[in-house]
């Protein structure tokens, strides 16, 4: 059996160019995908889900996440450094309202409460500075879905009687029986 | 003038792809398994009343009590109430809806909330802003279903109405 006609001549390679070239695109895909899920998302944090949420404004660059949701010391225990576990151990209880802000330990609505004031603070000081017109920080609020009412309505307030005016609540796109979002 | 390149006039470059393509490989092997696609996020913008009504002056002015003069939500003719059942089983659940209004308050089925808040929708003066007031051990999954509701009724902004019996704690 004879395969291909020719004169036995040269080697076939296949060309790898545009494989690698995809291999490449998706590699690149991923890599932004991870980075953009760490930054975002607090995956302790199960959001509700809701038909009415409208896509994030990306435009959005003055923004602070609170995470809202009940205590759970499991979520801390293999991602916290020892001293601070024994301090996060003992200000909170399993079940206990827990307040996460990116880059911070876990807060009790006190130190929300202390925290937000110096925000506010320190940004009027900036807008002034530069000659704006006052805070323009959206505060982007990520509650638990098991959290309750008055925890949610608590902060909420709190972030009022700041001075804060752009509040936005989080939640997950569930998709309508009839295709839409 | 022609110029003829002989065909074997120097070894030409050979870049070797077969390792780079094995690296590539392993590096999307590694993001692929390690990829949990979130599901998709979208957010609520708050009707909120003007900055001027509701800014404090000073932080200090920020205090536990109840702050009545800084409201977060706006005029409305139709409010929802919401309530949960206080026992171990049903606590955070909907137990109870009324919509209540000039006239009065009326009781709703939860599952005929939709129906109910669309025929409101035809009559009330306001068509734009509603209120939700909810128990405080209610649920906030429960809650954002009554907004859902809301919003497809055809009510474009929605406020909350402090929880019956509500303090500011300020833990």
């Amino acid at each position: 059996m004879s395969h291909g006609g020719g004169e036995g001549g040269g080697i076939s390679e296949p060309n790898l160019t545009p494989l690698l070239d995809v291999v490449l695109q998706l590699l690149m895909f991923f890599m932004m995908c991870v980075n953009f899920v760490s930054e975002q998302v607090n995956e302790d944090i199960r959001l509700p889900q809701s038909q009415a949420v409208k896509p994030m404004d990306k435009a959005d660059n003055d923004v602070l996440f609170i995470n809202l949701k009940p205590f759970a010391l499991k979520d801390f225990q293999d991602r916290l450094p020892a001293d601070v576990l024994a301090r996060v151990q003992e200000r909170f209880r399993d079940g206990d309202e827990c307040i996460l802000i990116p880059g911070k330990e876990p807060m009790r609505r006190s130190d929300l409460k202390v925290w937000l004031n110096q925000q506010y603070k320190d940004a009027k000081e900036l807008a002034e500075s530069h000659g704006g017109k006052g805070v323009n920080t959206a505060i982007v609020i990520r509650a638990h879905k098991e959290a309750d009412y008055a925890q949610v309505f608590e902060i909420l307030q709190l972030c009022k009687n700041v001075g804060y005016t752009r509040l936005k609540l989080r939640a997950l796109t569930k998709n309508t029986p009839g295709g839409g979002t | 003038m022609t110029t003829r390149r002989k065909p074997d006039s120097g070894p030409e470059p050979n870049l070797p792809i077969t390792p780079m393509l094995d690296m590539a490989f392993q590096l999307l092997a590694f993001f692929v398994m390690t990829y949990h696609p979130s599901d998709l996020e979208g957010q609520m913008d708050l009707s909120l009343p003007s900055e001027e009504l509701t800014r404090a002056e000073k932080p200090e002015q920020t205090t536990n009590a109840p702050t009545d003069q800084t409201p977060i939500n706006l005029p409305a003719n139709l409010t929802v109430i919401v309530r949960t059942q206080m026992d171990d089983v049903h606590t955070g659940q909907i137990s109870d809806v009324r919509l209540q209004d000039d006239a009065g308050t009326q009781q709703v089925e939860v599952g005929k909330l939709l129906e109910e808040l669309k025929k409101q929708h035809e009559t009330v003066e306001n068509k734009e802003n509603i209120k939700i007031q909810a128990d405080g051990k209610l649920k906030w999954q429960a809650v954002i279903q009554v907004m859902d509701a809301c919003q497809q009724a055809g009510f474009k902004n929605i406020s909350f109405v402090p929880p019956p019996n509500f303090h500011m704690s300020g833990q």
